[in-house]
């Protein structure tokens, strides 16, 4: 029996520019990850999957921005939450990681002072123990010597060591969803494998559920059980992942996966990108917001935006199964 | 360490001389001889040509050069023309005035600049930012005796609260630490400010924020400690100011420091004095950045010397 954790409902996030006015980044978007399931976002740069991300912690900024919608997390909407109170959630329930751990580690204080800080934040350490729980998570994320690197300072380590530390600090309070944005794609490939492994191991260990970040299509045919494919702040399809890298129905998806290089092709294929660039955010004002890069593009894309249309299991944004799939 | 400290020490040496050679030549420039100060307007030339070969003026000027630093390196700067004391006991009878208020407007300057720059970056673009931001721009371009004289006229004369001028204790140096510490405060809380905006954006901010932490964590433990490091620099760079800033200050406040006997011994050509005050006031400031260097290490783990 699958137990859904969190639950997006119709979130629609905007920024006020002033400029440009009202940019919406991210619109009706719906989606749910149930107990320990990962579930893959990917996109590319500026569709809105680092924003989504952010709107699950709270972490957009209130004075620029709206988060319309509900995100129901253990039966609450959290997006209702005041600030106190989704702050006793962000790194002890919901917690996260980030793309870049050379950066991400505070430079002025010591690894270890780094992850007892949120033990002590969200109540699981005092001062007699924070030590030697501290010692205890840095084993668990496989840090060698940890008595020793708890008084050492970030720009000692390697950047694959910090990622290890901030798993280490996301993963401390035993969250129920760890998201990781873009965990691996600053790191060596090696490196990328390890953080990859230690991630499954620990979801392994805890049941925790992953929301996986990534433009990286390798690394979520390795980590996902779902994937939702975003374009332009809308999710375009959504599937299980062997269904989605065997028959993928939106043409954006398809185009993703023609530009992977595949090793087991017969074939000396070149390989093919999707033309053009994701246009600007509030630049498309009706139709599809993919029907300038898109090979099957017809009358009806320039008219209206496609609804998510239901084929079997899968989910697409596409008019061409409008007559095969229950519009949602 | 050691190798690094070798070669600052150096270098400190080397700056030194040259402050030395710099001051030397200014003073011998200035139109004006000092025996004629000494001796007033009647004097006869016999006596001029007389008080001259006593005080060594007669000598080529790097004779004269030469002979001052070697006994400046013994520890000896002189004599003052006027009073007759050693230039050190000069400097040792009026520095403890100086230091005090060096010191308070370096406190006082620090303390207001850090607040009011952290307040303006966190409520950025703002009342409360645009208000600090004149605050600090009317500190760093109001002249300091026309602060000196705003102060004593409302709380000296209106109010009451402090003395006029003069030296009397810790009391008295109030207005003057304030005179000469908004100039200080002014240019530290803007560097405070941009210090802050950039640490805030900073991808390790995010993390704290990821973690749960509250506003006051996040603005003291995690932003400041990090953009506090380019602001003690300037602190550092503020002490020069400060010194010159005391020449005008304590002319105001009539406070016996070293600002104040600067001003006189220029006025009397009283070489001696002016040269001994200028080599010591810049060793000082040499000395006082050379430590903020040495802070530097405690406070940001990243930067080692070798």
């Amino acid at each position: 029996m699958t137990i859904e954790l969190i639950k997006v409902e119709n979130i629609n996030i905007s920024f006020q520019d002033d400029e440009a006015g009202t940019i919406s980044a991210v619109r009706d978007l719906s989606f749910h990850i149930n107990e320990g399931e990962t579930v893959g976002l990917v996109g590319e740069s500026g569709c809105g999957k680092s924003v989504t991300a952010l709107s699950l912690m709270g972490l957009i900024e209130k004075g620029t921005s709206t988060t319309e919608g509900e995100i129901v997390f253990e039966g609450e909407d959290i997006n209702l939450y005041a600030e106190k109170k989704m702050r006793s959630i962000r790194g002890n329930k919901i917690s996260m990681i980030f793309q870049e751990p050379m950066t991400s580690l505070n430079p002025v204080h010591k690894i270890g002072k780094q992850i007892s800080e949120v033990l002590h934040l969200h109540g699981f350490a005092n001062k007699t123990n924070s030590k030697e729980k501290t010692i205890d998570i840095l084993k668990k994320v496989g840090i060698p010597r940890a008595e020793s690197i708890i008084d050492e300072y970030p720009h000692q380590l390697s950047g694959g060591m910090r990622q290890r530390i901030m798993i280490a600090i996301a993963m401390a309070c035993n969250p129920k969803l760890l998201i990781a944005d873009e965990p691996t794609t600053a790191l060596d490939v090696t490196i990328q494998a390890q953080i990859l492994d230690l991630m499954n191991a620990l979801q392994q260990e805890y049941n925790t559920s992953i929301l996986l970040i990534t433009h990286d299509l390798g690394v979520i045919s390795e980590m996902a059980d779902r994937v939702i494919v975003m374009y332009y702040g809308q999710i375009v399809e959504q599937a299980d992942v062997r269904t989605l890298f065997k028959q993928p129905k939106h043409p954006y998806t398809i185009g993703l996966l023609n530009s992977v290089p595949n090793i087991d092709s017969e074939s000396e294929e070149r390989l093919t990108p999707i033309d053009g660039n994701v246009p600007s955010l509030g630049v498309i004002k009706s139709g599809c917001p993919f029907r300038s890069r898109c090979q099957h593009v017809h009358e009806k894309c320039h008219k209206k935006n496609p609804p998510l249309f239901k084929c079997d299991s899968q989910f697409v944004r596409c008019w061409l199964y409008e007559e095969q799939g229950v519009s949602v | 360490m050691s190798s690094y400290l070798f070669k600052r020490m150096f270098t400190m040496i080397i700056t030194i001389f040259g402050v030395s050679v710099l001051v030397f030549m200014i003073i011998h420039l200035i139109p004006g001889n000092p025996v004629n100060h000494i001796l007033g307007d009647y004097a006869t030339e016999e006596s001029i040509k007389e008080l001259e070969m006593r005080l060594g003026l007669d000598r080529p000027i790097l004779v004269q050069y030469f002979s001052y630093m070697f006994q400046a390196i013994q520890g000896d700067l002189g004599t003052s023309y006027i009073t007759g004391y050693t230039v050190v006991e000069e400097i040792l009878n009026r520095i403890p005035i100086t230091a005090q208020l060096a010191l308070y407007s370096i406190i006082f300057g620090s303390i207001t600049g850090i607040i009011i720059g952290v307040v303006a970056a966190v409520k950025k673009n703002t009342i409360y930012d645009q208000l600090a931001m004149v605050l600090a721009l009317i500190g760093i371009s109001a002249p300091g005796f026309w602060i000196a004289l705003f102060l004593i006229l409302l709380f000296s004369y209106q109010l009451s609260i402090f003395p006029i001028s003069g030296y009397s204790g810790f009391y008295s140096l109030i207005l003057p630490s304030i005179t000469l510490g908004l100039g200080t405060a002014g240019s530290i809380a803007r560097m405070t400010r941009s210090s802050m905006l950039d640490v805030i954006k900073q991808d390790y901010i995010r993390t704290a924020k990821a973690k749960g932490a509250g506003s006051y964590r996040l603005i003291f433990r995690h932003s400041l400690q990090n953009a506090i490091i380019p602001v003690v620099t300037l602190i550092g760079m503020q002490f020069g100011y400060l010194m010159a800033g005391a020449v005008v200050t304590e002319t105001v406040f009539a406070l016996p420091g070293l600002g104040s006997l600067i001003v006189s011994a220029i006025s009397t050509r009283d070489i001696p004095t002016v040269q001994g005050l200028l080599l010591f006031m810049a060793a000082m400031i040499i000395i006082v950045n050379f430590v903020v260097d040495l802070l530097y290490t405690k406070l940001d783990p990243r930067i080692q010397y070798e």
